[in-house]
């Protein structure tokens, strides 16, 4: 399993990098242009708030892929390095699996969303776009994270964790 | 209530054992709202809300001021603003540490990230100031105490998930923001003076900057300074919404890099836009479990028993405000910036509102507290960031060089309590 990973993890987060990083530059880009164009040539960008609407969701989900593999996600660190030493092995089992349980939930969940929007025939207000093409984008990227997550158990270092889970601001 | 404060206690224990704390948010407030209105409501409400969260136009602001952050970070343009404090401040005893104050504030005007701050200053000052042999102290004490600016200076992270959650305007948090900016620029220059005059030999002065240099420095800081004037007079003088502005202010930022180098090649661009799309998607799993928890704290009604309970006790809005603070204070201990902002804002907003308490004023107030959260133990992140980029200085030394600097933000506390105009004064002539 341990060599499948290896194998197979690299790839799907090399697609995922720029997926998102096209994503989050488009979202840029977008902003960038609907005010220039309102602006300097009184023509908006129609539908601009939704599309960065869109684009947020989609931009996360791909993101958290990459966050899901490295296990970079924010924790505190008071007593856990203690409990590690204490529980060795059995602490990594117990967290990591809890952590895959919540992002198997979380996949469930949008996978419902976007079934029931595809069955309610749920439209965006503005651009009138079929709902599901976002909210099924979103669960298909949340079970790929998923995935990572599970394939970055098997590749990383039984004490990774703890090291770079800052929060970010 | 009593459901409530399990609920609490429980994401409590389950974030000390070392649960990720998105995660634990999640189930904890999943679990809660399970057992008091049955699975399917709570598995629906779960779902629907974190589409909503990772749809809501407001928070799209969220990726592009990280954004902006990062560009900045990678246009190197620290050290130029280090530089051009240097040149006005240089000359003075502890003149290397009260430019690195300056150079963090400005460096906090383009960048709403305190880490960022830390840990590009780490890499700037650190090195001039280990050349003029500062004490390690005072030297990294400064720059980890000096980061915690990027979130109270606009534009400013915390401030926009504060102002999504208390339902504020975003635009007149980044003015409340401004001046008690200004005034921990004032007091971490204070602070610094007070320790070179009880130990001179922990700072002394430096020489003058080649003409060079500072014509150099000058000439990199200017783009900084008008993309700060962009970014926030675009939003307070309404021509962009905030989203639109932190679109501005990322590719502005990306213009500054380019122009200064960097940026040139299509791997520098992914990794940036990765780096950032990272940090969002770690965020975004607190908000969706934060979110959710706060679905099964409103639920169980303790939002509501505080109301009733502050009228009881009399509470005067400061004496509340207060009482809060300390609260968060002590959560400060555990949880980071975003935690302290997702968990307890939303618990007492009913109170806060019902007290008649100015919401602007109190996100300020808060963000204070936060940044006394981030140098202060045992977690305080940006001693541990200084300490990553600088591992050769003890992390009690850094913790002790940050003392003088917990007293100015306290000090900051106290005259932002006093003088509540500080926060409120500027938005109020924009209102």
């Amino acid at each position: 399993m341990k060599a499948f990973a290896a194998a197979v993890l690299p790839r799907i987060l090399t697609v995922l990098e720029w997926i998102s990083a096209i994503l989050l530059f488009t979202m840029m880009m977008l902003t960038f242009v609907d005010v220039v164009g309102r602006y300097v040539f009184t023509a908006p960008v129609f539908g601009a708030a939704e599309m960065i609407q869109f684009l947020l969701a989609i931009t996360i989900f791909a993101g958290l892929s990459l966050v899901n593999a490295h296990d970079d996600h924010i924790v505190v660190e008071l007593f856990e390095p203690k409990l590690k030493r204490w529980l060795g092995p059995v602490h990594r089992y117990i967290v990591q699996g809890f952590s895959v349980f919540a992002m198997a939930f979380i996949t469930w969940e949008l996978t419902e969303f976007a079934i029931e929007a595809h069955q309610l025939g749920k439209m965006t207000i503005v651009l009138e776009w079929p709902l599901v093409a976002v909210a099924g984008s979103v669960a298909v990227l949340s079970a790929i994270s998923l995935i990572a997550q599970i394939l970055g158990l098997f590749l990383a270092e039984p004490d990774h964790a703890a090291t770079d889970h800052a929060s970010p601001l | 209530m009593t459901t409530a404060l399990i609920g609490f206690a429980v994401l409590i224990a389950l974030c000390f054992f070392g649960f990720r704390v998105g995660f634990a948010t999640l189930i904890v407030g999943v679990i809660g709202f399970t057992l008091q209105r049955g699975p399917e409501a709570a598995f629906a409400m779960a779902g629907q809300q974190i589409m909503e969260d990772a749809m809501n136009y407001n928070l799209s602001v969220i990726p592009l001021f990280i954004l902006m952050g990062v560009f900045i970070y990678r246009a190197d343009v620290s050290r130029d603003l280090y530089d051009a404090a240097y040149s006005g401040l240089g000359r003075f005893r502890g003149g290397l540490a009260l430019s690195t104050v300056v150079a963090c504030a400005g460096f906090s005007a383009v960048c709403g990230s305190s880490l960022a701050t830390a840990a590009t200053m780490s890499k700037v000052a650190m090195p001039p100031m280990k050349r003029y042999a500062y004490s390690d102290s005072l030297a990294t004490g400064t720059i980890a105490s000096g980061g915690t600016l990027g979130i109270m200076i606009p534009p400013s992270v915390p401030l926009v998930i504060y102002g999504i959650v208390a339902e504020v305007d975003i635009g007149l948090l980044f003015m409340a923001g401004i001046l008690p900016g200004l005034l921990l620029v004032g007091l971490f220059m204070g602070a610094v003076a007070v320790t070179v005059r009880l130990d001179p030999e922990a700072g002394p002065a430096g020489d003058p900057l080649p003409e060079e240099d500072k014509r150099r420095a000058l000439r990199g800081v200017w783009p900084v300074i008008a993309l700060f004037v962009l970014v926030l007079g675009g939003i307070y003088g309404s021509i962009f919404t905030p989203t639109e502005a932190s679109g501005i202010g990322a590719f502005g930022a990306a213009l500054i890099a380019l122009s200064r180098g960097h940026l040139r090649k299509l791997s520098e661009w992914k990794d940036a836009l990765v780096e950032a799309t990272k940090t969002t998607a770690s965020l975004f799993i607190v908000i969706f479990g934060a979110l959710v928890f706060a679905q099964f704290i409103n639920l169980s009604g303790m939002p509501y028993d505080l109301v009733f309970m502050v009228d009881e006790m009399n509470l005067t809005p400061y004496q509340l405000v207060m009482a809060i603070a300390v609260i968060a204070v002590l959560m400060g201990m555990i949880f980071e910036s975003i935690g302290i902002l997702l968990l307890l804002v939303p618990v007492f907003l009913p109170t806060l509102y019902q007290s008649g308490v100015d919401m602007i004023w109190f996100g300020i107030v808060v963000v204070v507290v936060t940044e006394l959260g981030l140098i202060t133990p045992p977690i305080g992140m940006n001693v541990f960031v200084v300490k990553s980029v600088i591992p050769q200085v003890l992390l009690g030394k850094i913790f002790r060089g940050a003392i003088p600097f917990i007293f100015a933000i306290l000090v900051a506390l106290v005259l932002v309590f006093v003088f509540p105009g500080l926060a409120t004064w500027l938005p109020s002539i924009l209102r």
